[in-house]
Order: C-alpha cells, then sequence, then structure tokens
C-alpha cells in the first residue's frame, strides 16, 4: 500500500497497482523504493484525490501508457469521450478543473487528455456569446467592434 | 487604444486562474477553427488563440516531416498556399494523418517557388508520374476542361516526404482547390492564415460532393467511399441539408449548397490570422465559384461542372451569361452533359457547353 497526504492533511492509502497510473507516484516509487512515510501531495485536496482515485480505480489492470511518451504530445485529438469517462466528468466546472490541474500534477495523461476534452466539448460548436455566458466572461468589446465581427463572420450566425 | 497581439483571451474567464496556459493550449488543441475563431471573439485580445494556431500550424508541419518555418517563408515570398489532408488536420484536428505536403502557388510562381526549395538542401526535384502528366493534359486538350492547373511539379524532402507543388491558372494559388472532389478538403493555410470555406460542415465532418464532368480517379465511388471510412459524411446532393430546395432559387444554409454561388471573400469563409501581418493575406483576385452537381430529370441524369471565375464584385446572381460578358475575364466555362447511366461516365461528344 502506498500512504499519500493531500493538502488538506488527509491520509489515503492506496493499493500501488491503483495509483502507479499517476506516473508522478510511479516514479517517485521506484526512485525512492519502499517507504512508510507518505507522499506529500500539496496541489491536491482530499475531495479531488477521492474523485482521481475514483478515475484509477477504475481503469486498475489497464496497460499504462508507455513511459517514453511526451506528456505534451496530444494523441487522440477526436473529441470521443467513453461513456464511463462522460459520467465521471459530470460535476460542477470547479471540480472539472481541480481534476484537470490533478491529473496534470500527477502526470496520468489519460486524465489529462479527458479532462481537457471535456472542457474542448462543453466549447464546441457554441457562439461566442454562449461561451461567455458558460464562463461566467465579461464582454469588453465597442458595439462597433461587435458589428465587424458579426460582418466578418456570417458563418457564425448559423450556430 | 491598440491592443496587445498576445495578450491573454481569457476564453475560460475567471476559470482561466485555474488552469495554466500549457493546459489551455491542450484544450485548445481539440477544437477546431471555428470554434477557435468563436473563441477569439469572446473578449478583446485574440492573442493567446492566434498564437496557438501558429503552434498548430508548425506543429502539423513538422509531424508531416518538414521545417515549418522554411515552407512558411517560401509560401509568403511566392504567395503559395498549402491544402489538402495537412490543412484539414489544421482544420479539423483528429480527421486525418497528413503524410504528404500540397501546395498551390498562383500562376507565374510555379519557378520561383521551385528555386526557393531547391535553394533549401532539404528537397530534391522528382519526376512526375508519366501517367500523371498525361492524364492531365488529355483532359485540358480533349475535354476543353480545365481543373484549375497550370503544371504539377513534385519534390521529395529529405525526411521522405513528398511535396506536390501545383501552379493555379489564376493569378490567386486557390483556382485547383474549388475543384477537389468534396468540400472537406477545401481549406487553406496561408503564409499568415488559415481559411475554411466550409467551415461548420467540415468541422463536423460532413461534405458536399463536387461533381465534375470528367471525372479523375479522385472522384471515382469507390474514393467517396473511401472518406465515409474515415468518419465523413459526404452527401451527393444537398437536399437533404435544405428545406424547399429549389435549383434555380436556392435557400443557402451557411454556404453549405451545391447552387449556391460563393466567394472567397464571402461571411461563409471562416479565416484566422496566425501571425501579425496586416491587410488582404491571399495574393490575386477573389474567385467565385461553384459546386458541381448532378440533375435528375426522368430517366436522365445531368452533370453540371464545377465553375469558378475571377471576380471583384462577387457572382453576378441574375445570370451567368452576363458574367462572361461584363466581367471578360472568366477563365472556366460550365458544361453539362448527360450521364451515360451503366457506367457514370460521360461520352464526350455528348459534350454540350451551356456557357457561350
Amino acid at each position: 500500500m502506498v500512504l499519500l497526504l493531500t493538502s488538506d492533511n488527509e491520509m489515503f492509502s492506496v493499493a500501488e497497482d491503483v495509483i502507479k497510473r499517476s506516473a508522478y507516484i510511479k516514479n517517485m516509487l521506484e526512485d525512492v523504493g519502499e517507504s512508510d512515510l507518505p507522499i506529500p501531495l500539496p496541489n491536491v485536496e482530499s475531495n479531488v484525490l477521492v474523485k482521481i482515485l475514483e478515475y484509477c480505480e477504475h481503469y486498475r489492470g489497464e496497460p499504462l501508457p508507455a513511459s517514453d511518451v511526451d506528456p505534451a504530445e496530444i494523441g487522440d485529438r477526436s473529441l470521443d469521450i467513453a461513456d464511463w469517462d462522460q459520467k465521471y466528468m459530470a460535476v460542477d466546472q470547479e471540480m472539472l478543473f481541480e481534476i484537470i490541474l490533478a491529473a496534470n500534477y500527477l502526470d496520468i495523461k489519460s486524465l489529462l487528455d479527458v479532462g481537457c476534452k471535456t472542457v474542448a466539448k462543453m466549447m464546441k460548436g457554441k457562439s461566442s456569446e454562449e461561451i461567455r455566458t458558460l464562463f461566467n466572461i465579461a464582454n469588453d468589446f465597442t458595439p462597433e467592434e461587435e458589428a465587424q465581427i458579426r460582418k466578418e463572420n456570417a458563418w457564425a450566425e448559423c450556430r | 487604444m491598440s491592443k496587445p497581439f498576445l495578450a491573454s483571451t481569457r476564453f475560460l474567464g475567471p476559470k482561466e486562474d485555474l488552469c495554466p496556459e500549457d493546459l489551455r493550449g491542450h484544450i485548445l488543441a481539440y477544437l477546431p477553427l471555428p470554434d477557435l475563431i468563436s473563441l477569439s471573439r469572446v473578449s478583446s485580445g485574440e492573442g493567446e488563440i492566434k498564437e496557438h494556431l501558429r503552434i498548430r500550424v508548425c506543429r502539423t508541419l513538422t509531424k508531416v516531416g518538414v521545417d515549418p518555418e522554411g515552407l512558411l517563408s517560401v509560401m509568403r515570398k511566392t504567395g503559395a498556399v498549402i491544402s489538402g489532408s495537412t490543412a484539414l488536420e489544421v482544420v479539423a484536428p483528429g480527421t486525418c494523418t497528413p503524410n504528404d505536403i500540397n501546395l498551390y502557388c498562383p500562376q507565374g510562381k510555379a519557378v520561383e517557388a521551385s528555386e526557393l526549395l531547391l535553394g533549401d538542401d532539404a528537397y530534391e526535384k522528382i519526376r512526375s508520374p508519366e501517367r500523371a502528366r498525361l492524364s492531365e493534359r488529355i483532359r485540358v486538350e480533349t475535354f476543353d476542361l480545365n481543373n484549375g492547373v497550370a503544371q504539377i511539379l513534385r519534390f521529395k524532402h529529405k525526411s521522405g516526404v513528398s511535396l506536390t507543388l501545383t501552379e493555379s491558372l489564376s493569378h490567386s494559388p486557390l483556382a485547383p482547390i474549388f475543384f477537389f472532389h468534396n468540400t472537406v478538403l477545401m481549406n487553406c493555410i496561408t503564409s499568415d492564415e488559415v481559411i475554411s470555406f466550409y467551415p461548420l460542415s467540415t468541422s463536423s465532418l460532413t461534405g458536399l460532393k463536387n461533381s465534375r464532368s470528367a471525372r479523375p480517379s479522385t472522384h471515382s465511388p469507390d474514393k467517396v467511399k473511401q472518406w465515409e471510412t474515415w468518419g465523413f459524411n459526404i452527401f451527393t446532393s444537398c437536399d437533404a441539408d435544405h428545406a424547399n430546395h429549389v435549383f434555380w432559387n436556392p435557400t443557402p444554409k451557411h454556404g453549405f449548397c451545391h447552387f449556391e454561388y460563393r466567394s472567397t471573400n464571402d461571411g461563409h469563409c471562416a479565416r484566422m490570422t496566425f501571425s501579425s501581418v496586416r491587410g488582404p493575406k491571399l495574393p490575386g483576385p477573389n474567385l467565385c465559384w461553384r459546386l458541381g452537381f448532378d440533375v435528375r430529370k426522368g430517366n436522365v441524369t445531368t452533370r453540371n461542372s464545377p465553375v469558378v471565375v475571377i471576380s471583384t464584385t462577387g457572382w453576378p446572381k441574375d445570370c451567368a451569361m452576363k458574367a462572361v460578358a461584363e466581367s471578360g475575364n472568366i477563365i472556366w466555362h460550365t458544361y453539362t452533359a448527360p450521364l451515360l447511366s451503366d457506367s457514370e461516365t460521360i461520352d464526350p461528344c455528348l459534350w454540350k457547353r451551356c456557357f457561350p
């Protein structure tokens, strides 16, 4: 078992084959070896770690990505998301971004991809106005600028 | 007050504070061109999205196997554009795996483009396959029909990637693009911007077939089917997409219509700049085009070839004859001819010019 200590000081005891989906933890275990000391996760709160572990548990036993995969390299660029992943990602926006941040920190590439795809999917096919509403963004264009934008993007009116 | 070029768009609003720039780039990487444009219009300062598009273009070219900066420089000097699968992958990421470069240059620029490419030791010229050259010549000379192509030159990059340089018959490099077999491929990358001529349909993996009278191998039913296996939906007719669709009284829907007279500067084209160059970025005149389509009357199907004309004022919708007379610049005529029902080909003897 591996001990994880979250930023709000909660301790989690997790099976090694579950948490090894995190390349960060996997590398740490390989570097440090067996230890009774908890691994501190100063960037992850306990409620987020619970969600992360739910994902890792679900994919327990599935092959891990090759270690030479560049995390910045985005593989499959289609917006297809597996059914279970879609349900898993049905959380509020705050939690969604927390999951993305944690997946990035813990280096769980597949979860990072799913999280970013989910945000991209939320935006896809939406007009600028709908995106403003979705993410609570102020419109700082002048009416003249808006008119010009509309003129240049007649296709967007059909959305 | 001018807006800073590389200012953040804050396309995630306050959530952006939760999402560092590299992760925002990860999110943007999944979005097709129309959505990038929508995002860039969310709030002032479109710099981050522009920068993402520049990186996307460069990464795509690098992945294909060529030096992006070198190729963009050749394109800037000659007015050449990239189309084909490379442009499609930039417009709609994840839809294909480009493995070659299709470059289109304006009329009279092939020699300069060729010299610039060969000036870079990475490229060598290769002989065009005899079959390809012959078929182009026969098609033009025998049928008096052209496909917007003056000549085709082929190069090989040291990485093994092939680069095809197609010289347009127009001072616009785009003329051959509107003869492509479906609208999904009608996109281009210039040295400074990315343009999609059918943005919404392309990003939803839907295209219209562009029927041509002299059918090259790329237009064969097998090739069209291949697109379907890649996840695209290629409509032979746009009837299903429009209500009350009547031939001479088009009811266009975001320009996605066989009967629509389109122009390279109309509002149905989605374009986004990825450089700081201002002003017109496409060389040559505006082109107007109408896709090729079939009309079935009783047992006879008549094929109308694609039409591409030079126009500075847009297509005169009331009368095609007038367009010829007034502009004096028409470079392609449209032809109709009955299809032979069994082979879906056209007997050259049955050609009938519908324009003078």
